[in-house]
């Protein structure tokens, strides 16, 4: 019994001396979907994976990294001058990039939700030709000519040679720390913060008229709606993975965090600001064939909202920029 | 450790390798007590494993076109076309594989096996990659298999869920390194069938980089692996169970080899397929009707004891 607890007591302490390398749920979020199990956080690996992160190795030509277009001061959204992205030769992406906050609670990814794994993430911007257009196995043997890069593996996975899970699992363990759960909103939930009287009535008509579908503390039910962008979809959305053309023009519901902070919006970029937002629910919704219930109202279709609502909706999603987290000195490149 | 000591400082050696003694034994006590604990916990296992032997079965894919070897031709070869579809539509091979994984064993006396799956970083132990162009990716050795009569083998084609949501793998899983995976629908293609088919529309298309789709290409890529109630997605993953005709031994004394034809023609036969109209298949749901053939792709032939 002796050794036990002296071997609890010693991981402990170990636990404390990393403690900012550690994953840590916060107690009001719901479960991670993430299995840990396979793929354990460690000083090694979460350093490993922000140098891959902001490395343009990864890209054909060593111009496009991660970090292009997931910058930490937005939310590790793209910058606002880029509505799109933009890839190797300046080949301009299709969609928003969408930014990466609280991966660890999410099933799936992407606006289409075609990615079921963390793991499997990068290999969409890597390998797509109008991103960084190079391919996993060409990273691969690049990593492997870099005697850094396998000091850095061994280091943190105990290698000898690297390999594409190895990479994979590197990014994932430096994504899944960008956990956002410090905002003002969170501080009042936490009783260690207060809310304006506005961002309070702006809350209350959030949760009366939003929360439907942006739902909980990650502000989305994790599902796909067509919320009457378009009449035509170029973009199919949705219906380009589950093949049911009942989706055609669905998108994830996207988290709020950090909103204030990821302009442009929706996943083709339309607009530039929350309140074109709003007017978009409140006077702009299509009726299309497959909107979403939740906006199919009577007598007027969308979710009819008085200027001054407006005001106040968008000044409670402002408490759900979270400085700590854009600021957090762990994520940031040469730390 | 204590090499580098004793090049250091001999008398100190000395007092590390009684160090290292004392805490070897005390490992050494402290599996024993482990081994006790497992035996008391185990004990009607390890009884029935004392009369046991484990034993091993080889199976044998012979990747076949009718009733010949298949043949494979380059890519982009419009010259040499080896088969013919029941609608008499002129095709080579230029590539032919699939995914297998979950093997399992039964006995007519209960007897079971069930080979141990796991997919990590390192490996993907219980998944195979079976591919013309690699002749020895057909034999796969079940082992560890316990001593008995079997009469059947099942295994599914494809990568089931538990595979893929594993994360990044490592062995025939990994993308980086030949994994047939699917990057913006995630998963892995459970059978590809390519080559060229005379009656394929496809026309010349340069990629501008450095890549081409040649004339005549056809390309099916059958993938899928989503159950979702109320959903249009489509699971195309089958688990096969097959015969070996007569309850074969399985033990210390036996080497069996079972072969297993995998025959290419139900692929486009049994689908019915029209190379005029179907010629790219890469999505679940235009997967579907050639995953329905492969049950009558996979045949038991024949089992050497």
């Amino acid at each position: 019994m002796t050794c036990v607890v002296l071997v609890l007591l010693s991981c402990s302490k170990n636990r404390g001396e990393i403690q900012s390398f550690a994953f840590v749920k916060p107690e009001h979020f719901p479960n991670t979907t993430y299995d840990f199990s396979k793929n354990e956080i460690t000083e090694e690996g979460f350093l490993l994976g922000r140098k891959l992160f902001y490395d343009p190795l990864l890209s054909l030509d060593g111009s496009v990294a991660c970090a292009n277009c997931h910058q930490q001061g937005t939310a590790f959204a793209d910058g606002q001058q880029h509505p799109f992205s933009i890839g190797v030769d300046n080949e301009v992406g299709i969609r928003n990039a969408p930014m990466l906050t609280n991966l660890a609670f999410f099933k799936e990814f992407f606006w289409d939700g075609g990615v079921t794994h963390l793991d499997f993430v990068p290999i969409n911007a890597i390998e797509s030709e109008i991103e960084m257009k190079e391919s996993l196995s060409n990273v691969v043997s690049k990593l492997n000519a870099n005697a850094e890069y396998l000091l850095a593996f061994k280091k943190a996975f105990d290698v000898d040679s690297i390999s594409s899970p190895y990479l994979l699992k590197a990014l994932s363990q430096f994504t899944l720390m960008m956990v956002s759960a410090s905002s003002p909103y969170d501080k009042w939930l936490n009783h260690s913060g207060e809310l304006t009287q506005q961002e309070q009535e702006g809350l209350n008509l959030f949760q009366s008229k939003c929360a439907t579908c942006h739902t909980g503390v990650l502000f989305t039910n994790h599902e796909y709606r067509n919320i009457g962008l378009d009449s035509i979809y170029p973009d199919k959305g949705r219906a380009l993975i589950s093949e049911n053309p009942l989706d055609d023009g669905k998108f994830r519901v996207p988290s709020l965090r950090n909103v204030a902070l990821t302009a442009p919006y929706m996943h083709n970029a339309r607009f530039w600001s929350l309140k074109e937002v709003l007017d978009h629910y409140d006077t702009g919704v299509l009726e299309v064939e497959n909107l979403a219930p939740e906006l199919r109202n009577e007598p007027q279709i969308g979710i009819p909202l008085s200027e001054v609502e407006k005001e106040a909706i968008i000044s409670f999603l402002k408490t759900l920029s979270d400085v700590d987290f854009i600021q957090d000195q762990k994520f940031v490149e040469y730390n | 450790m204590l090499e580098i000591a004793l090049r250091r400082n001999p008398s100190q050696a000395c007092a590390y390798a009684q160090n290292l003694m004392y805490k070897t034994m005390k490992k050494i006590i402290g599996m024993f007590a482990i081994a006790v604990f497992a035996v008391a916990c185990k004990k009607e296992d390890i009884q029935q494993n004392q009369n046991e032997y484990k034993g091993e079965i080889l199976v044998n894919f012979d990747l076949k076109a009718g009733s010949s070897p298949l043949a494979l031709r380059a890519a982009g070869d419009t010259v040499n076309y080896d088969y013919n579809t029941s609608n008499n539509q002129a095709f080579n091979v230029s590539n032919f594989g699939f995914y297998v994984s979950a093997f399992t064993l039964s006995g007519p006396n209960g007897e079971s096996y069930t080979q141990e799956m796991k997919a990590t970083a390192e490996s993907a132990k219980g998944y195979y990659k079976v591919e013309a162009s690699n002749p020895s990716s057909s034999f796969i050795n079940l082992d560890n298999i316990p001593e008995g009569s079997y009469d059947q083998v099942s295994f599914t084609i494809g990568v089931g869920e538990e595979g893929v949501q594993s994360g990044a793998s490592g062995g025939v899983l990994d993308p980086a390194n030949g994994a047939w995976f699917w990057n913006w629908n995630a998963g892995y293609i459970a059978m590809k069938v390519e080559g060229s088919a005379a009656d394929s529309p496809q026309e010349f298309v340069d990629q501008g980089n450095g890549s081409s789709i040649p004339a005549k290409r056809m390309e099916f890529h059958v993938g899928g692996w989503k159950d979702v109630e109320g959903s249009m997605f489509v699971n195309n993953l089958k688990t096969l169970t097959l015969d070996f005709g007569s309850p074969i031994l399985i033990g210390e004394k036996y080497a069996p080899e079972a072969h297993v034809v995998v025959d290419v023609l139900p692929f486009f036969n049994a689908s019915n397929n029209d190379f005029t109209t179907s010629y790219s298949v890469h999505s679940p749901m235009a997967g579907a009707p050639f995953a329905a053939t492969f049950q009558s792709m996979f045949v038991m032939d024949h089992v050497h004891q």
